[in-house]
């Protein structure tokens, strides 16, 4: 029998228990989702004052204004610190453990909580240079994942 | 130092752990009944009852918005009634309320109750719950975020960054339970554990393993505040000297502090300030009942309080210097890790246990001697910080 059917036995769960729970857009969020399902890594720009707000709010953190252009990132970050999940995840991903979760800072300013791909845990480092990539999930949400960059050493 | 204007003269407490048969209402009014019993006053006293929000919903929310508490448990000359919650900082927030009656001169003594009951929800419905309250909706949750990843990223980047060892944070967790054992009421009253017991356990979000992580439990406390020159009529009453607030975010993302072996950079300031208008002197502290939810959290609230150099404080705490019989006792429930997580209440656990080491009646746990403590609460996914310096006597 699969984990999941283990699962659903032992804990009385059913199907709509494995639905990964999906991002609900904001009117002044969308367009980030929009930018990453056409592969864009897209951050909240002030029209005013050029402060990036990630997430993203109504108007502008810094300086209030609703005015803000969707700019396109570097695709690059700099790990900063993780973590790897291999129990007690909530029943959606089960299936999915172990797996890797990091805080990134992107060179535009944000920081973003994500998962960091193609490689094994022990070869992170905090401070290591990462790269975005674009995870097509099952159900067809594409969410901005990171791996270790090809080309090697920081950033700065 | 100003004099202090308010006090708590009284707590009630139920045992933590698992209890289905026990449920919240009956958790609320027993600790409602021992804490007015504890100020000796009666409940015809009671002027206000505010009461923590019960964590995950419960039709105890719903009772407590429409006034079931006063009705239930006889306070019949009660005038006030509310529900403050802010997570984790509710013991702080709730308290903040009873002081704004207090000095309304609507109420004299006002009632504080906090009760939780986790296990009429399933495993997965917790787990679920704890991925989405520590982290963010939209940009967190969908890539598999859960609290224990978060503290466990916190705790990496701390020991990354400072070079405290794993062992360091196992010893907090042992340090933890060494006081749980000494206290009736905590969930791991009965069970002593060592370094290698906590580094063996279960890895559950690495570095973090099981027993590095908190256990959800039903319990509840309570307390009864009054204006300090009330207070003088009580026989222990134990004065709130000085305090300190900040606020730093919702998402991690955007907390204040950016290398996560800084976070005391974030908490140094608000026990300053705590400290600085207690009017109490440098070494004068007693006791330290810190509320950090996690080993790491524990460690980095020491590390703002100027006991030893930033990043050093898993060094002394794998000394024993923070355990039963150590020069600065810390958090001497056992705190999340060994009394229990009630939600909202381990801050309020935590407060009550300050109060009954300076009330002097802390039992087996109890400091001889203690005259001033520093307590501190906080909530979200670490999005604010609360210290307090109390005392049994005012200082100068």
């Amino acid at each position: 029998m699969n984990t999941r059917e283990t699962l659903k036995q032992r804990l009385g769960l059913t199907d709509a228990d494995f639905i990964k729970p999906v991002p609900q857009p904001m009117p002044w969020s969308q367009a980030f989702w929009d930018g990453a399902r056409e592969g864009r890594l897209l951050l909240k720009t002030c029209a005013d004052c050029g402060h990036v707000d990630h997430p993203p709010y109504l108007f502008c953190t810094e300086c209030g204004s609703e005015r803000s252009d969707w700019r396109q990132a570097q695709g690059i970050a700099t790990l900063a610190a993780f973590a790897v999940n291999t129990y007690g995840v909530p029943a959606a991903f089960v299936e999915d453990l172990p797996f890797v979760l990091a805080m990134v800072d992107l060179p535009e300013g944000p920081r973003m909580i994500s998962n960091i791909v193609d490689s094994e845990p022990n070869e992170l480092r905090n401070g290591m240079a990462l790269e975005v990539v674009f995870h097509t999930r099952d159900d067809g949400i594409v969410l901005p994942k990171w791996r270790p960059s090809k080309q090697r050493g920081s950033h700065g | 130092m100003s004099q202090p204007r308010f006090a708590i003269i009284g707590t009630g407490e139920v045992p933590c752990g698992h209890y289905p048969n026990r449920n919240e209402f009956e958790i609320a009014y027993r600790v409602a009944k021992a804490a007015v019993d504890d100020a000796g006053i009666t409940m015809k006293q009671v002027g206000a009852v505010v009461t923590a929000a019960h964590i995950m919903g419960s039709d105890y929310n719903t009772e407590m918005f429409f006034g079931r508490m006063p009705e239930a448990i006889g306070a019949k000359n009660c005038r006030v009634v509310a529900t403050t919650v802010s997570g984790g900082a509710s013991s702080f927030s709730t308290r903040k309320t009873a002081e704004g009656v207090l000095l309304s001169g609507d109420a004299d003594y006002v009632l504080v109750v906090h009760a939780q009951r986790f296990s009429q929800f399933s495993a997965n419905e917790q787990a679920k719950y704890f991925a989405v309250a520590g982290s963010d909706l939209e940009w967190e949750v969908p890539y598999g975020m859960t609290y224990n990843a978060l503290a466990a990223m916190l705790t990496q980047g701390y020991m990354s960054s400072t070079g405290t060892t794993v062992e360091q944070i196992a010893a907090m967790c042992v340090a933890c339970r060494k006081w749980a054992n000494l206290q009736p009421n905590a969930m791991f009253r009965d069970k002593s554990i060592t370094v290698e017991d906590v580094l063996k356990s279960r890895v559950v979000a690495w570095p973090l393993t099981a027993l590095m992580c908190n256990v959800l439990a039903d319990g509840g406390s309570a307390f009864v505040m009054t204006r300090a020159d009330l207070a003088k009529k009580s026989q222990r009453p134990v004065y709130l000297l000085g305090e300190g607030s900040d606020y730093s975010h919702r998402s991690i993302v955007h907390s204040k502090w950016r290398d996560q072996g800084k976070m005391h950079e974030f908490f140094a300031p608000v026990a300053r300030k705590a400290i600085h208008d207690s009017g109490i002197g440098p070494g004068d502290l007693d006791l330290f009942e810190l509320y950090g939810s996690y080993p790491v959290i524990l460690l980095m609230l020491m590390d703002a309080l100027g006991i030893v150099e930033p990043g050093q404080s898993g060094a002394l705490v794998a000394a024993g210097e923070t355990s039963p019989g150590g020069r600065y006792p810390t958090t001497t429930n056992g705190e999340a890790l060994g009394f229990g997580h009630t939600g909202t209440g381990v801050g309020f656990s935590v407060l009550v246990e300050t109060i009954r080491q300076l009330q002097g009646k802390a039992g087996a746990a109890q400091v001889e001697g203690a005259r001033f403590a520093i307590e501190n609460c906080g909530g979200g996914a670490f999005m604010d910080i609360h210290f307090s310096v109390l005392g049994n006597q005012i200082p100068g």
